[in-house]
């Protein structure tokens, strides 16, 4: 749909999407769905991809048998490709008045792009330091990661939750966004291990998840203790 | 004014790791990978020993029964992390891919201990004050119980100093675990020593109006150390300063 815009318009699209989803998540369903969710989303990823006769994994094969690009193909018509250079996350907690939901709500559940392609695309570009004897050529290679949509929205709703759940605790904040990085990360290495497509959801979910449930519970009390009331005591 | 307050204790804390970070590790992904890597190691072990914490229900306002344990368990992690940095660089050896020097990949074990040291410090001094900054700026403020009055200061002035020395025990513990013979006790011992010294030194901040000097002297005083024995440590000594300063 967006494929010819500019990069900043097609962000700035799914951005607003994420917002849409996460503000219908947090404020119009019940207040359990996100616990629900999340760890059945994780499942239906792994089932989905890795199972022989899990649809992803079937359709996967199916682009491979034709060789067919798989970004190129407009089955997914909201699963956009997310280009992103700089993945700031604090945009959700901004609230936006009046939001209609819309129904591409639908579509982003269908298009859910889960498998963990990074492309890298290396924009090379020469840029000369400004010496006056020699010019010197740096060559500084931008990668351009793409980030499905879906886990884009899901690892945001995971967030977002967590901003709410736990009152505003910076530090679990925190926690979570270093959970679901590691996530990523993991996943990654693991896709350079295994060479096949990966779910990219399971994993920084289980893991953000757990993180945030034992630190709200447990943690937060073992923080309170060495701050509160006299003293910090640095461990 | 409490707004004041807030920025003026986090620019406290986090004024030079954020130099820090911006002139050293900021332009090399592979630093910020590895920092972001052993922040999440440093997670684990604040999780564990928190569960052990829970779990001893007697003991837990005896915070002189949790703390050594929480030093112990750090200090295993940052081990585990130096084991995985090893098996990481044998493996990358091992693949030996040519686009990844390019890319700037490469394995430079100072900026690789350096970096990890980093990764511990910030999500351990963030621990102890960002929950005080978050609640810094809402109203009312510290001292009408009979309270110190100097708590937000000490606690940044502590955490800048707990973020500086992990930094430097990271460098510490990794070259020296790199360099073997002698070193591979000596090193890691100073760290988990100056470690609890450091840790257990705080403790003393549990009265009701406590002295703060203390554990502020010792720890900023175990941070020069720290510094001259990672000096020492990596080669410098006075002849060298010397002919460096004519």
């Amino acid at each position: 749909m967006f494929w010819l815009s500019p990069n900043k318009i097609k962000q700035i699209i799914t951005i607003y999407q994420c917002i849409i989803m996460i503000l219908y998540v947090l404020k119009i369903a019940p207040e359990w769905i996100t616990w629900v969710l999340l760890p059945l989303l994780a499942i239906w990823d792994m089932i989905a991809v890795l199972l022989p006769f899990g649809p992803l994994y079937l359709l996967i094969n199916l682009f491979q048998k034709r060789k067919l690009q798989v970004p190129s193909t407009m089955v997914y018509t909201t699963g956009l490709w997310f280009q992103n250079q700089n993945m700031n996350k604090l945009i959700r907690k901004k609230s936006i008045l009046l939001i209609e939901q819309s129904s591409s709500l639908n579509l982003i559940f269908l298009s859910n792009n889960t498998y963990n392609y990074l492309y890298k695309q290396e924009n090379n570009f020469n840029i000369n330091s400004s010496s006056t004897d020699k010019q010197i050529l740096k060559k500084r290679s931008t990668r351009k990661s793409m980030l499905g949509l879906g886990d884009f929205i899901f690892y945001s709703i995971l967030l977002a939750k967590t901003v709410f759940t736990s009152e505003c605790n910076l530090f679990a904040i925190i926690i979570v966004y270093l959970c679901i990085i590691m996530g990523m990360l993991m996943t990654t290495i693991i896709l350079i291990i295994l060479h096949r497509p990966l779910p990219a959801l399971p994993i920084s979910l289980l893991i953000g998840l757990a993180v945030f449930f034992y630190y709200n519970h447990i943690g937060n009390q073992y923080a309170d203790v060495l701050r509160l009331p006299t003293g910090p005591i640095i461990i | 004014m409490t707004i004041m307050e807030c920025a003026g204790c986090t620019l406290i804390a986090y004024g030079v790791p954020f130099s820090m970070f911006v002139f050293t590790i900021a332009h090399h992904p592979f630093r910020v990978i590895i920092s972001m890597t052993s922040a999440f190691f440093w997670l684990l072990s604040l999780l564990l020993s928190s569960f052990l914490w829970f779990a001893v229900v007697p003991l837990r306002t005896q915070l002189a029964f949790a703390v050594p344990f929480a030093v112990i368990f750090q200090e295993i992690f940052r081990f585990l992390f130096y084991r995985l940095i090893k098996k990481a660089e044998f493996a990358l050896q091992r693949v030996q891919m040519q686009e990844l020097t390019d890319k700037g990949m490469v394995f430079d074990r100072f900026a690789v201990a350096y970096a990890s040291g980093y990764g511990f410090g910030l999500i351990s001094g963030t621990f102890a004050i960002v929950n005080v900054l978050s609640d810094m700026t809402g109203p009312g403020t510290l001292g009408i119980f009979g309270h110190s009055q100097d708590f937000f200061i000490a606690t940044a002035f502590l955490t800048l100093c707990v973020i500086l020395l992990n930094t430097f025990w990271g460098v510490i513990f990794f070259t020296s675990l790199d360099k073997g013979g002698i070193h591979r006790f000596i090193g890691p011992g100073t760290v988990v020593l100056t470690h609890m010294l450091f840790s257990c030194i705080t403790l003393v901040n549990r009265t009701l109006t406590p002295m703060y000097t203390i554990s502020l002297i010792v720890g900023y005083a175990i941070l020069l150390g720290m510094i001259i024995y990672t000096v020492v440590l990596r080669g410098f000594n006075l002849n060298n300063i010397r002919q460096r300063i004519n």
